[in-house]
């Protein structure tokens, strides 16, 4: 029997979102042992997904104990993760894949017995995402199948369920009949909380929504949340009037999942809770406000709405430290509403959004998955499409095409001509293709720091090749092996700082820069080799991007506007 | 009334032979009406003020007999031993402690209360026995043994926490063992400057000042802004959109020094008046358990932005008092102490001066400073001397534009120290923007003060009430309180270069003795130290060490190698050590090497999840 583990040290969403790729590889591998490593805190909500075998935690709280606090003892965290990780690798996983965005899983990944994580040795689709992180504002794929890629699967088009019990299932009717919940009345669930202040819709604006509903809709509404957010809870069920059923605080994971799965729409931040709706078949309308962005960790699955502040500041790098958080107003009420009468009454677009202001200041965005699998979110009503929408398709396409092996690089060009159709397409349907036509000039200072950059990775490849030829020698050359390294490090730096010039597409030369600082290795073959094949990708990527921009500008003039 | 007046004269009689400059003072003093006397149980008086009993409402005597023997046993003192006293009230303790052959000094920094005891209680058998002080700025010899009176401690707690601050730590001071253990430690602080500004270069002092006392100190220097700043403020666009450059650039300001603070948090971050930093910032900078300190060089009836900041930090150091602590107690501030501005000596020193810089900076009297209103008023009556004025913002149109020099260009330090060393009178006169000359209610004292003094300037300073407390007046500095006076002081002074000489030469004497800026960052170290030694003792531990290397290789013998290359002998080995270890190690990473990044992971995440 396969033994695989998956490290998954991030946060209750995280362990959501990996859901399609637990489900991929149990297609995959039916009979393997599928285990979990997550951090303690969440470990109840291993419980749900489908696929997993068993769960290892870490008590982040215990390691932080004994590093931070009071009665801090190196010792004692030390002892604590050996024996943590000596049970772990008596198991002798055939794999283990990270999903943690950080050094903490990295490292846990090669305790538990992947040597290969660490260093250059890392997967092409791990380096992208580690490399991401850093960079979110550019990640080009949703999280759920940035996932299932990394675990080495394709993406499906397919949204597994949770296992949620019957037990949970009667807790959740008998609480919703002892509520007095009828039978024709709409459930519309709200969750107010999100693990940062920016990402939060402001409170008076649930009050407001709330009460349009309401006094509009033939609905009750549900509050769900965690018990730290019961305070604010209270606030909005005053401002209610009490018509609410608020089970913030009193609910365990699985009877959250339960409620949920009975709700016929939530209206929630992007949080956690967010993601379980999700995975129970929930219809969503979700608001990312701050560093969040929908494509990124939007609800997964196809018809949901995601909401957007259209400004030029989002998603934010700097959240923790913005002055104003004034991205979370440009989402109105009234919006919302729209979306949640929308939803539930699928009537006309036009008609239903009628509020033009707040659509001035805001996207409204539906959930569906595209030709490849991956799930995107389209304009719900045409509108103006920008350089960062247009570049998360493009780089999408990118860095599914090579971020793989150089070898399985397919240099036929037809994928390509394919793929800039349907972009095509997809933006002639959703988007208005004046705008589109706009991009061009910015397109054009794109393009041209692109052909800079094939350039410079030539001069790149030849340096390489270079140092090959002087480093075969018998009697090595140092002075020239040193002028040549020099040369290189010249070189990388002016890359770096072309690179710049390339804004949404930058993630490119982020990448390159990850690589070669992740360069590692004993013998100067083997790392000239590894730096050959950076720059050999660079060119690859930049002259993949540079074709496939000419191809969609052409295919858009084509287009009879 | 007659009895009390009785009293009152026999006890000056006696207190005149021990001390005759404090009977002096006594006899102008006016006791405030809400000091009132309440009757003990035993029939003893007893002193009450603001809702503070100064000794016991049963029995005075015997409470006061408790305070010595309780002392005497459990601070293990021997005869011969030098004693202060901290209280006078109405001297109950003090009469036990005369009682069982104790001389002690009294340090009571009221003198209204030394006047209302000695008119309602006979305190002559004791008199002879103490000697009264009603300064704080004394320094105690390190062997004398403080004995605070409570009460009296509640009712002055400034000037308690004060005089403990500047005596010397001493070996043999049982009570503050812990503070002593701590002393020698060296701090990692970070001083953080104003953009530009009066506070600039005292920010630098303390950062001089602190690198002199041994600690780890890091100057960051928010005048490198100055230039871009004054360009975002100097555009011509509207009053909002200035305000709004004006807050980003703070706010810019504010995040970089919270990034250098999650990079390398220091102990204690010391701010000086007008610091750019915000309270989300001081919020964040709080979470990564820094320590935080604010020295408000100000006046706080002229500037008032104190009030937003005061609450976010840990400690607010000021150079005025009572009327000022009452107003930052009432923000929610809990530890606020009295800092005086100070002088650095080897900037502010005496100089040999050329002939032509003695041209150029020199004359009969000077005059350095701003040209706030009260100086153009009282100024002008000096026109007639060889009189120079030196300083920004003197009005071009005003009689006093001929007397200023160097076109009313700010001048340099260095060439600030020379005009102080070249003029024969520097006349130091406090800012006021409301009076005609000088301010009768000023208290503080500013910076030139204690820079002319020393510089072994000669100065006649506006008569300041907190004066008396940093300088022995007509014996160290000469003061005045009117014009008339200002100048027939000058007349006299600029006959009488010997005497100038002298008096500068005892102001330079007391500066380097109690006000260099190496005295105040002392003050200000012990204060927080005697404030808030956990925290201190938290953040050291919050770096995890192995304590034991020996030990620990003992029980886990695979990780011996790791620490062969650490110089870990008879000390602990901190997890960043470690770690760099293991980085400047090469070849393929081991699981061990990989157990201790992983747990380096797991602090630098805990620590900037703290921020």
């Amino acid at each position: 029997m396969k033994q695989i583990l998956i490290v998954n040290l991030a946060r209750f969403g995280d362990i959501f979102q990996s859901l399609p790729m637990i489900q991929t590889i149990r297609r995959q591998e039916p009979d393997a042992r599928i285990s979990l490593l997550v951090n303690d805190t969440f470990s109840d909500v291993c419980t749900l997904l489908p696929g997993v075998n068993d769960y290892f935690k870490i008590d982040f709280r215990k390691v932080w104990t004994n590093l931070c606090e009071h009665s801090a003892c190196l010792e004692n965290a030390y002892e604590y993760l050996q024996g943590l990780f000596s049970s772990l690798r008596k198991q002798k996983y055939d794999r283990v894949i990270n999903i943690t965005p950080h050094y903490i899983g990295i490292y846990s990944s090669f305790l538990a017995g992947d040597e290969s994580i660490v260093g250059s040795r890392m997967n092409e689709w791990q380096k992208y995402y580690i490399n991401i992180t850093r960079h979110w504002k550019t990640i080009s794929f949703h999280l759920a199948d940035l996932f299932t890629r990394i675990a080495g699967c394709p993406v499906e088009k397919h949204v597994p369920r949770l296992c949620i019990s019957k037990q949970a299932h009667m807790f959740a009717r008998e609480l919703l009949c002892k509520e007095g919940l009828t039978a024709n009345e709409h459930l519309i669930g709200f969750h107010i909380g999100a693990s940062h202040a920016e990402k939060q819709w402001p409170l008076e604006y649930f009050s407001e929504l709330g009460n349009r509903i309401l006094d509009k809709i033939h609905a009750r509404i549900i509050l769900f949340g965690i018990e730290s957010e019961a305070a604010d809870g209270k606030i909005l069920e005053q401002k209610l009037s009490g018509n609410v059923i608020n089970v913030i605080g009193k609910t365990r994971v699985v009877e959250l999942a339960a409620l949920l799965s009975q709700t016929h729409v939530l209206v929630s931040n992007d949080s956690g809770p967010m993601h379980v709706a999700a995975a129970c078949g929930t219809k969503i309308i979700s608001i990312h406000t701050g560093k969040e962005k929908c494509f990124s960790t939007g609800p997964y699955g196809s018809g949901h709405i995601a909401l957007q502040p259209r400004i030029a500041c989002h998603p934010c790098e700097i959240p923790e430290s913005c002055p104003t958080l004034m991205c979370r107003a440009m989402i109105g009420p009234g919006l919302v509403y729209s979306a949640v009468a929308f939803m539930l009454n699928g009537t006309n677009v036009s008609e239903t959004f009628d509020c033009t202001h707040d659509l001035q200041q805001a996207d409204v965005l539906v959930s569906r998955f595209d030709d490849n699998g991956y799930l995107d979110f389209y304009p719900l009503i045409k509108s103006e499409i920008t350089m960062s929408v247009l570049s998360n398709r493009m780089l999408r396409f990118l860095w599914n095409k090579t971020l793989s092996p150089l070898s399985d690089h397919n240099e036929d060009n037809h994928d390509l001509k394919c793929y800039s159709n349907a972009l095509v397409e997809q933006i002639k349907k959703f988007y208005l293709i004046e705008s589109c036509l706009k991009l061009k000039m910015q397109w054009q200072n794109v393009d041209a720091c692109m052909l800079d950059l094939c350039d410079m990775a030539r001069q790149g490849i030849a340096l390489a090749d270079d140092i090959a030829q002087v480093g075969s020698r018998p009697l090595q050359n140092i002075k020239i092996l040193q002028q040549l390294s020099e040369r290189i490090e010249a070189l990388d730096l002016k890359i770096i700082s072309r690179g710049e010039a390339l804004t949404d597409f930058a993630t490119i030369t982020h990448m390159f820069n990850f690589e070669k600082q992740k360069l590692d290795g004993t013998h100067i073959k083997d790392m000239v080799q590894m730096t050959h094949d950076i720059y050999q990708r660079l060119f690859t990527r930049c002259n993949v991007l540079h074709m496939l921009g000419h191809l969609f500008f052409k295919g858009i003039e084509n287009l009879d506007v | 009334m007659k009895q009390q007046e009785n009293i009152f004269v026999k006890n000056l009689k006696t207190l005149r032979k021990k001390n005759p400059q404090l009977a002096e003072r006594l006899l102008d003093i006016r006791v405030p009406g809400y000091y009132s006397v309440v009757t003990a149980r035993s029939g003893h008086p007893v002193l009450h003020v603001m809702n503070i009993t100064f000794h016991s409402m049963y029995d005075p005597v015997k409470e006061g007999q408790h305070f010595a023997d309780y002392h005497l046993k459990n601070d293990d003192y021997r005869p011969g031993e030098k004693v202060a006293v901290f209280g006078l009230g109405f001297g109950y303790h003090l009469k036990a402690l005369v009682e069982k052959n104790i001389s002690c000094i009294v340090v009571e920094p009221r003198i209204e209360i030394v006047r209302f005891a000695m008119e309602h209680i006979n305190l002559e058998d004791i008199l002879a026995h103490i000697e009264i002080y009603t300064e704080t700025d004394i320094v105690l010899e390190s062997d004398t043994r403080l004995w605070p009176h409570q009460p009296s401690v509640k009712y002055s707690k400034s000037s308690f926490d004060r005089l403990k601050c500047l005596r010397p730590v001493s070996r043999t001071d049982h009570t503050d063992i812990h503070h002593q253990s701590q002393e020698k430690e060296r701090l990692k602080i970070t001083v953080v400057t104003p953009i530009y500004g009066g506070s600039l270069p005292v920010a630098r002092y303390c950062y001089a000042a602190l690198k002199k006392l041994g600690h780890d100190v890091e100057l960051w220097d928010a005048s490198i802004f100055e230039e871009p700043f004054a360009k975002a403020l100097s555009l011509d666009v509207h009053d909002k959109n200035k305000k709004v450059l004006h807050d980003l650039f703070l706010h810019l300001i504010s995040e970089m020094i919270v990034a250098s603070c999650t990079q390398s948090p220091p102990d204690l971050l010391l701010a000086l008046a007008q610091a750019p930093l915000s309270i989300k910032a001081l919020e964040r900078i709080k979470k990564l358990k820094i320590i935080t300190a604010y020295w408000f060089v100000e006046d706080y009836q002229l500037m008032e932005y104190w009030r937003t900041y005061a609450p976010y930090y840990d400690f607010f150091f000021t150079i005025q008092e009572h009327g000022f602590f009452e107003e930052l107690k009432k923000c929610g501030l809990k530890h606020c102490y009295y800092l005086p501005m100070a002088a650095d000596p080897q900037i502010h020193r005496p100089l040999v001066l050329t002939e032509s810089e003695r041209q150029e900076f020199g004359s009969d009297i000077s005059f350095m400073g701003a040209g706030y209103y009260n100086r153009e008023k009282m100024l002008q009556g000096l026109l007639d001397y060889n009189f120079k004025i030196w300083g920004t913002g003197w009005n071009p149109v005003s009689v006093l534009w001929q007397h200023v020099q160097d076109c009313g260009n700010r001048l340099s330090t260095e060439k600030t120290v020379k005009v102080f060393n070249a003029s024969k009178i520097n006349i130091n006169l406090h800012s006021s923007v409301c009076h005609q000359g000088i301010n009768p209610f000023g208290d503080y004292l500013n910076p030139r003060t204690f820079e002319i003094a020393s510089c072994g300037g000669f100065q006649l300073v506006d008569r300041r009430s907190m004066l008396a407390r940093h300088f022995t007046e007509d014996d160290e500095i000469i003061c005045y309180a009117s014009l008339q006076e200002l100048r027939d002081k000058i007349n006299c002074y600029l006959q009488k270069p010997d005497e100038r000489l002298k008096i500068a030469g005892r102001a330079r004497n007391r500066i380097l003795k109690e006000h260099t800026y190496e005295h105040r960052m002392q003050e200000l170290i012990t204060f927080i130290r005697t404030h808030m030694p956990e925290q201190f003792f938290v953040r050291k531990q919050s770096i995890p060490i192995i304590d034991d290397v020996d030990t620990f290789c003992s029980r886990h013998p695979e990780v011996q190698s790791i620490f062969k290359d650490i110089d870990c002998k008879d000390r602990g080995v901190a997890i960043d050590e470690i770690t760099a270890a293991i980085q400047s190690r090469s070849g393929p990473l081991e699981y061990q090497e990989v157990l201790f990044l992983l747990l380096n992971e797991f602090h630098a995440k805990f620590r900037e999840s703290a921020a």
